[in-house]
């Protein structure tokens, strides 16, 4: 029986892992990766053109533009990704054929999941190689810092990937970005509408503020950026909790999606 | 029965290739694309003509604040502190090369520094170039207090504060205090000991300065600092030269009972060894009517800043009113200058019809 249900987990397993692979070469085939490398020949151009504009401190608008850079491109190509490779196929119903395989609907939407993940680990390490090279090329320091801020950007990215993934299942391939984006946008303001129903004083507003901030994405949290430019230690401690919050909620919304996929009449 | 309809034979001849546009067509094209561009540009000129002339005129650069630049940075406030950073370094620039006045220097510096408290640069050049160049003594040392709280670890903005206190506010007594401090703190080379020492011992003065802007010279990497500290030792020498060229007038005023007609008199009869060479270039000119002496660089800074002082305020005048101020003096009335008056026996003019202000020589008859 336990030796069955082994055998089972690793069958699931190798099918995630082949829907991810042509999740991740579809995305390579549809030349995404690009932009990385792009922003990576941009980001040598900001070392070499802000040295002189910015009375010396070019180092640090050089790492917080790569940093940054990370972030927004990343969050970018998930929203994109999701959209072209997940949603468009619900909707043309290209990901019949696949479904009539013994694939499970969890399974496919998992496989796409990680596999456009794993495009945005290659963005990620693209332009960190870039950032590299250019911090390089005008003497900039290198620390642990730059890699954690990078880290918690990868599960920024899960997070909001795991949204975008929801909508996809639930809404239209447009809606899915729209609603991804504005994940995105909110979620680095949850603290700040949380504040707004305070500051309107009804008790609505204050439940409607708290329902808000802890049902959206809080991506402040994965936010060490300014740490790491500015040379401050990150604490273990604040890392592992973020790396936790981002695993979690990524892993109930994957969830909720999965439950919708089930449900939804692909017919 | 049923009748087969005939369809018609299949044309299997090749269609004919549509008609190539005439040449002269592509010609019309490539005119008309050259006409597009040329006239692309000549907007995009004028529009940034136009926009120049109203920043000149009024001083007016919109700078965005924190809490619009939080909203539109999606998160992203290093970058957005970074911008205004730049940004404000290119208004300093442009306004300073235009000699014109930078009312927005401090806004972008604080933008810079709400949006990312541990940048260090803004605190520093905004405190230096607001005490130094924009004489706001008051804003430049609040922006570097605010500086030091955000980073109370860091130790050159202490460091930057006790160098300003003594070398441009004269109070020895703060500076020592924020020298001590900044030595105390990791990564500050030994000279802020020094010069916490100095201020103790000396309480300030012409000599303790030098030393501190001479080794400030030496030592520092930073730019900004070395190119400040250079002009306070001119400054510093062009204050003790002037004070020397007093005394020996003075000097030769008690013993014959008139002003020298020329500093060379002084020299010659020995009141004075040599006038010496004015750091900047210039030279020290003497009015043997009143008795004043000057660096003639020190004039032309003046009355430069006093210039831009008052065509800044004709320029929020005339943006109020909509016409001209009748004179000068009607500024002082409506509270936004303090005087008119001009240095060394130079005078203002003023045309009240184009709103335009020169300095009139009085050695050119």
């Amino acid at each position: 029986m336990r030796v069955e249900w082994a055998g089972q987990h690793e069958r699931s397993i190798r099918r995630v892992g082949v829907i991810a692979r042509g999740a991740f070469l579809e995305a390579v085939r549809d030349r995404i990766l690009v932009v990385p490398l792009m922003f990576a020949v941009l980001l040598i151009g900001v070392a070499l053109s802000t040295r002189t504009l910015s009375l010396g401190h070019h180092v640090k608008i050089l790492q917080d533009f790569g940093l940054a850079g990370i972030s927004f491109f990343s969050d970018i190509l998930v929203l994109l990704a999701v959209a072209t490779s997940l949603a468009r196929e619900l909707e043309r119903g290209s990901i019949l054929p696949v479904l009539a395989k013994p694939v499970r609907r969890g399974e496919l939407l998992l496989g796409k999941y990680v596999g456009i993940l794993l495009v945005v680990l290659v963005n990620i390490v693209s332009i960190l190689v870039g950032l590299r090279l250019a911090l390089m090329l005008v003497g900039g320091p290198w620390s642990n810092g730059i890699l954690w801020a990078a880290a918690l950007s990868m599960v920024e990215v899960a997070v909001v990937g795991a949204v975008a993934v929801f909508f996809s299942v639930v809404t239209s391939p447009l809606l899915a970005m729209i609603f991804g984006g504005l994940a995105m946008f909110i979620g680095h303001m949850t603290l700040d509408l949380r504040e707004l129903g305070v500051k309107i004083g009804s008790r609505w507003a204050h439940a409607a503020g708290d329902v808000l901030y802890y049902t959206l994405p809080n991506l402040e949290i994965f936010d060490v950026r300014g740490a790491a430019v500015h040379g401050y230690p990150i604490g273990s401690a604040y890392l592992f909790s973020a790396f936790v919050y981002g695993a979690l909620y990524a892993a109930v919304v994957l969830f909720a999606s999965s439950w919708a996929f089930q449900r939804r009449n692909l017919a | 029965m049923t009748t087969a309809q005939a369809s018609p034979p299949e044309d299997h001849r090749v269609a004919p290739a549509a008609p190539r546009p005439h040449r002269s067509a592509g010609v019309v094209r490539a005119l008309v694309l050259a006409c597009a561009l040329a006239g692309l540009l000549a907007a995009e000129h004028r529009a940034v003509g136009e926009g120049r002339t109203l920043e000149m005129a009024t001083g007016w650069t919109p700078v965005p604040t924190p809490t619009t630049l939080r909203r539109m940075g999606f998160g992203y406030d290093l970058v957005m502190a970074d911008l205004m950073w730049v940004k404000g370094l290119q208004y300093y620039g442009r306004q300073r090369l235009a000699q014109a006045p930078m009312p927005r220097l401090g806004e972008y510096m604080d933008t810079a520094v709400a949006l990312d408290p541990r940048f260090v640069a803004p605190y520093a050049f905004g405190g230096l170039v607001l005490i130094q160049d924009l004489d706001q003594p008051a804003a430049g040392v609040d922006l570097l207090l605010r500086g030091i709280a955000a980073n109370p670890d860091r130790w050159e903005l202490p460091f930057e504060l006790g160098f300003l206190l003594l070398v441009c506010l004269e109070d020895p007594g703060r500076a020592a205090r924020y020298f001590e401090r900044a030595s105390g703190l990791e990564g500050c080379p030994e000279m802020a000991r020094r010069f916490a020492a100095w201020s103790y011992a000396q309480g300030g003065g012409r000599e303790q300065a030098r030393k501190v802007c001479e080794e400030i010279l030496q030592l520092s990497d930073d730019e900004t600092t070395r190119a400040f500290a250079a002009e306070s030792l001119a400054r510093i020498q062009i204050e003790e030269d002037l004070e020397r060229i007093r005394a020996a007038i003075e000097r030769h005023r008690e013993r014959t009972g008139s002003r020298p007609a020329t500093l060379k008199i002084l020299i010659d009869r020995g009141d004075l060894r040599d006038v010496g060479p004015e750091p900047r270039g210039g030279a020290y000119v003497y009015r043997p009517e009143t008795g004043e002496v000057a660096s003639s660089s020190e004039i032309g800074i003046t009355l430069d800043r006093s210039l831009r002082r008052l065509e800044d305020a004709v320029a929020r005048y005339q943006a109020v009113a909509g016409v001209y101020p009748p004179s000068l003096e009607a500024l002082v009335a409506e509270g936004l200058v303090d005087d008119v008056r001009c240095v060394f026996g130079f005078q203002f003019a003023y045309d009240a019809d184009s709103g335009r202000i020169w300095i009139v020589d009085p050695w050119r008859t």
